[in-house]
């Protein structure tokens, strides 16, 4: 996390956090040629409807106001503004179209942090704090986690996120005890091993990038354990109770499958990859208590027996909406 | 910020939506300006009304307003609009024409009285009065010239400001400063024209702080009036000490100021390049002109053999003499606010340093300066 102070000029009716895409331009913004209210976008920039909009001010103090009103009007402006240069105009603007205001004393850290591609905060108070996000993607195998994951991957990097790729099980060594039978392997230890590969991956991986305000997009992570050990009559309790150290995903998607479509999509594939999980008794409870975690609210399902643009079209929206970003611009089989 | 039980329930909305909004963006500005309250004016001027600078948003939120039932509480008058006459027989797209007048017919219904950038020749404010003007050359000269009290208000806060009456107690409504940043001594002007390109160097020169411009006092009214409306263009300043012409001049102490010195041969260089404006339109009226001087000017020209005369002066200024080929009085509207280029005008030479810097931006088109003695003696043939 990083933080940057900010001080409140205008807060407007918000009274939550102000959390979203933070999009930043490193000079004056001349209302009347640069911004487009009916697209809500920036020229050379890209939209900046319903984003914190990071800019130097306004230049030309007349026709600032009326711009951004009528951005309003249309649904188009900024979820909040931030400027280096706040003067009588930039204030008319902010209250005429109810976008809470805010200054910050040197648009310079901002500016790098965007450029790394650290682009989601939210504002709390006087400060703006950038953060990293993690995204899961649970369910089957069969039920296009990799495929999801990835496309996801390209959009975020393809639209300047800093983001990154990554599955579970994550370590070599961990992947051998389960094939070569090392240990003796009962459902509980079987579950002691995934946690502790997944505590591995998160110091190793996940930590280290979100600290840096990336984008962590996770094939697999805690609900993986629920569901699986849990089919094998592991304690769900205790199961949730190894994980207490580690951070809840900001968006778990679950894609849904009938196990037996899931499998024959992996046979199709011709990767028979960790054989041993993969019998339809035991799948099909798992995914019981994948749908039980799902009515709980703890991941939002998506059908995933659809094709797979369907699916993607579908996550897309559900991440987008979660963290205030978006993505469909930068992926293009979603336009 | 302190406000009276009546500013409260205007903004409270108890005397409806317009005036709650106007009170909500006033008070706001002025909170975030530091001011302590608000202030009471008796005449607002609103800037910001070319269609050319303000575009579908800035006519729809004027539309929105006065569909609202917004009206002026105070005496308010408007800047000029782009100019709807024609240049060789050529007028602006129907749909710029008609959403200009759209602008203009919505700030009459809200009650604006005349439409010009000379507002004080419409109503003249007494020493000590306090205004809501925007507009930089009236913001300059209602505080330096009249004694009047105006912050430099942006063209929407003028809007409000009119409908509600008030404005933010900026420093300017304190009066005049004890003491001035600079101290700016300039060589006698000639003409109108040398007034305004002084004003331009002094502006750019003092922008940081407060000036006292020794060199004005007992000249012709004009020669004020474009070096005011010239320092304004690089300058955010809302006054600057006249000595010999602002009231209280006297008082301003100038003990540690900066000592600034502009001399004549400082001046050449604005004046370059005229021949290769072939085919000119000739614009005299940046600021709009008194009727005294459109009486003097019109006196002095005949018919206009090459390219157009184009004199702009506020709506309210009547007609004066005869009419004459190639000679344009130009009531209520703005030349520099106007997409000149879509007249097929070229370039144009004026006697206005203000006009001069922002004719490329605005007007999209080449500018010189020349002397107004000058063009006139040219466009009467005499040249």
């Amino acid at each position: 996390m990083v933080d940057v102070r900010i001080t409140p000029i205008f807060r407007g009716d918000v009274t939550k956090p102000i959390c979203g895409e933070v999009v930043v331009y490193d000079n004056f913004v001349s209302p009347l040629g640069d911004l487009d209210s009916e697209g809500g976008y920036l020229r050379g920039v890209g939209t900046v409807a319903n984003k914190i909009v990071v800019i130097k001010g306004f230049t030309g103090s007349t026709v600032g106001p009326y711009v951004v009103y009528s951005m309003a009007k249309r649904g188009n402006a900024p979820k909040a503004l931030v400027t280096e240069v706040v003067d009588a105009s930039t204030v008319a603007s902010a209250v005429l179209a109810g976008v809470p205001l805010y200054k910050v004393d040197r648009l310079g850290t901002v500016l790098d942090l965007y450029k790394e591609g650290t682009r989601i905060a939210c504002i709390e108070g006087e400060t703006l704090r950038f953060r990293g996000a993690l995204i899961a993607i649970e369910g089957l195998d069969g039920a296009g986690k990799t495929s999801l994951a990835k496309a996801l991957h390209n959009a975020l990097l393809s639209c300047g996120f800093r983001a990154t790729y990554t599955y579970e099980p994550y370590s070599n060594a961990i992947r051998e005890i389960f094939e070569l039978g090392a240990l003796k392997l009962t459902p509980e230890v079987e579950a002691l091993l995934m946690v502790a590969d997944r505590y591995s991956h998160y110091a190793e991986v996940i930590e280290p990038e979100l600290s840096r305000g990336g984008i962590v997009i996770l094939d697999r992570y805690i609900y993986s354990t629920l569901a699986y050990q849990g089919s094998l009559g592991v304690d769900l309790e205790w199961l949730e109770s190894l994980h207490r150290y580690l951070p809840k995903p900001d968006v778990c998607i679950y894609l849904d499958v009938d196990p037996e479509l899931g499998l024959r999509r992996k046979e199709r594939a011709g990767s028979p990859r960790l054989k041993y999980f993969e019998s339809v008794e035991r799948l099909k409870k798992a995914r019981e208590i994948y749908l039980d975690l799902t009515s709980k609210g703890r991941m939002v399902l998506v059908d995933a027996s659809q094709d797979l643009p369907s699916v993607v079209r579908r996550a897309f929206e559900v991440v987008e909406r979660e963290l205030g970003i978006e993505l469909r611009k930068c992926y293009p089989e979603m336009q | 910020m302190y406000l009276t039980r009546e500013e409260e329930r205007m903004l409270s909305g108890e005397y409806g939506e317009p005036l709650a909004r106007a009170m909500r963006v006033i008070v706001k500005v002025g909170e975030s300006l530091g001011a302590e309250r608000l202030i009471e004016v008796s005449h607002a001027h609103v800037s910001g009304i070319s269609y050319f600078n303000i575009g579908d948003p800035g006519l729809e939120f004027i539309e929105d307003l006065a569909r609202l039932g917004a009206r002026f509480s105070v005496f308010t008058t408007a800047n000029p609009y782009a100019a709807l006459v024609d240049y060789s027989g050529r007028l602006l797209a129907p749909e710029v024409l008609e959403k200009q007048l759209r602008i203009v017919s919505a700030l009459r219904a809200m009650g604006s009285k005349s439409f010009t950038c000379t507002p004080y020749y419409v109503r003249i404010p007494k020493p000590g009065e306090h205004l809501a003007w925007a507009e930089s050359s009236a913001v300059l000269y209602a505080n330096s010239v009249l004694g009047a009290m105006t912050n430099r208000e942006p063209g929407v806060l003028s809007l409000l400001a009119g409908i509600a009456g008030r404005t933010y107690l900026g420093e300017a409504h304190k009066g005049l400063p004890r003491e001035v940043r600079y101290v700016v001594e300039i060589e006698r002007p000639d003409d109108p024209s040398e007034a305004g390109v002084y004003g331009l160097l002094a502006g750019r020169m003092s922008a940081e702080g407060i000036a006292l411009v020794k060199g004005l006092a007992n000249l012709p009214e004009p020669y004020v009036k474009e070096f005011l409306a010239a320092y304004a263009v690089p300058s955010p300043t809302h006054l600057v000490v006249l000595e010999g012409v602002t009231p209280g001049f006297s008082k301003v102490d100038l003990a540690g100021a900066e000592r600034i010195r502009i001399s004549r041969s400082e001046l050449k260089e604005f004046y370059r390049d005229v021949d290769s404006c072939e085919n000119p339109l000739y614009l005299i009226g940046c600021p709009h002109l008194s009727l005294e001087e459109l009486k003097l000017v019109s006196s002095v020209v005949g018919e206009v053999s090459k390219g157009e005369l184009w004199i702009t002066v506020g709506d309210l200024v009547p007609q004066v003499g005869e009419l004459r080929r190639g000679f344009k009085v130009v009531s209520g509207a703005c030349a520099v606010t106007t997409r000149l280029d879509l007249l097929g005008v070229d370039c144009v030479i004026t006697d206005s340093a203000k006009a001069l810097t922002y004719l490329p931006k605005l007007a999209k088109v080449r500018a010189y300066l020349m002397r107004r003695d000058e063009i006139l003696r040219r466009v009467a043939g005499y040249g």
